[in-house]
């Protein structure tokens, strides 16, 4: 009993950790705070409705009502920071960012739908502890299992969106290069030449179908994760693709630990999943 | 001694004795959430390829350009850049449409369907008569060019 209840808190604990970084993330990135670390990329409120016009995904919204859900997501974000019942803040943080993202299509960036997602995931049993008002536990290992899922998925789904001619031959990497999109440290020169660019492409390719049975198989968890780490902080410095390398780095926690967990039924039968 | 190929139903009795208990145990919250993030929501952008597919970061091949023409009284014809209607554009979506007289890499989010209001937003400029919008577009670099236009009538 002792020892299931210790794995069974250092789940909680990394849950909580894991919960945190991200719901910093995402406050730092949606609110002029971000402007402390990127006068580049200033937004001010993310999604705040400034007028103009742009492309819906679903009916548009009365601005007030946007606005008034940029709020909402922001005091979400901190709730979940703090700890305070984190599974419902989480769900009403990810339920307005969704709706905000949805009101412009052309700001719907694969890192806004991360900004929006993750909350919800985090939040289930991330508040078990480290938090100012804890949720009872509702299924740690089940909630690490999905992290751990979400996580794999996204390095699958990357990879299924390279799996074309134009990718691997570099030339995507060319165009992106020549719009100026991609110009981070040491990009010019990893991408001279096109030999270069379809192995950096392939390599790419190769990785991301790679990485994500890797962290899920116990065996290979830890050299994965170095590698996945590795892989993030490399993008954010050629590519800069704005925070997504930072929650995917805030994430990757969920595989640090290999071990065992419990999942608690409510009539306490207990079973093991590895 | 080599081992016997698996059997569907070797296969069938593993899920039943290994996955099954694993699964019965997970919250359905957990399982339905599961299943949303990390396959219908991804699946669903697969569909609506102009949104771009899910968790594709800069793999994307598309391409487009924009001629928009505007008729003044008299019949007299003239173009309008997109760079001009970024002003009445959210900074996202004028980040994409400037410089679209040329054929510029990436992807629009919905235009296609929405070519009627953007065109609208070209009757400001010069008070024209009526405006041609015409989008091409292309999913990859090597695919074929695909139109899609718009005429509205400045004026009633």
């Amino acid at each position: 009993m002792n020892d299931e209840a210790s794995r069974e808190s250092a789940t909680t604990r990394r849950l909580a950790t894991i919960r945190i970084a991200v719901a910093l993330i995402v406050l730092v990135r949606t609110t002029p705070l971000f402007s402390f670390f990127s006068a580049a990329q200033a937004e001010g409120w993310w999604g705040w409705p400034e007028g103009g016009f742009t492309t819906t995904l679903g009916p548009p919204l009365p601005t007030s009502l946007v606005a008034a859900l940029v709020v909402v997501r922001t005091f979400g974000a901190v709730a979940l920071l703090l700890g305070v019942r984190s599974r419902a803040s989480g769900f009403v943080t990810s339920a307005a960012a969704i709706v905000v993202v949805a009101q412009d299509a052309f700001a719907a960036t694969h890192t806004a739908r991360l900004l929006a997602l993750a909350p919800a995931l985090v939040g289930l049993d991330g508040g078990c502890t480290r938090a100012l008002v804890r949720d009872r536990p509702l299924a740690p290992a089940a909630s690490l299992a999905l992290l751990r899922a979400f996580v794999a998925s996204i390095y699958l789904w990357s990879a299924i969106a390279k799996m074309n001619v134009d990718w691997w031959s570099g030339r995507t990497l060319q165009a992106f290069r020549d719009e100026g999109l991609i110009a981070g440290f040491g990009t010019p020169a990893l991408l001279a030449t096109g030999a270069r660019r379809s192995a950096c492409a392939i390599g790419v390719f190769v990785f991301e179908l790679l990485v994500g049975p890797a962290l899920l198989s116990t065996r290979t968890r830890r050299i994965a994760l170095a590698a996945a780490i590795a892989f993030h902080v490399a993008l954010q410095v050629l590519v800069r693709p704005d925070v997504f390398g930072f929650v995917m780095i805030a994430l990757l926690p969920a595989f640090s630990k290999e071990g065992r967990g419990t999942v608690l039924r409510r009539d306490e039968d207990r079973v093991d999943v590895r | 001694m080599l081992s016997r190929p698996p059997t569907l139903n070797g296969m069938r009795g593993r899920f039943s004795r290994t996955i099954a208990p694993m699964l019965a145990t997970v919250p359905r919250t957990h399982l339905v959430l599961g299943a949303i993030v990390c396959v219908l929501l991804p699946a669903a952008t697969w569909i609506d390829r102009s949104l771009g597919p899910a968790w594709s970061m800069f793999t994307s091949a598309a391409s487009h350009r924009i001629r928009i023409v505007a008729t003044d009284e008299g019949g007299a014809r003239r173009t309008i850049s997109p760079t001009a209607l970024a002003s009445r554009l959210t900074p996202s979506m004028a980040a994409v449409i400037a410089g679209s007289e040329q054929w510029r890499h990436g992807d629009l989010p919905r235009l296609r369907e929405n070519l009627e209001p953007f065109a609208r937003l070209a009757c400001e400029l010069g008070a024209p008569r009526s405006i041609d919008v015409l989008l091409e577009e292309r999913e990859r670099f090597d695919a074929p060019v695909v139109d899609h236009s718009a005429h509205v009538a400045c004026r009633p």
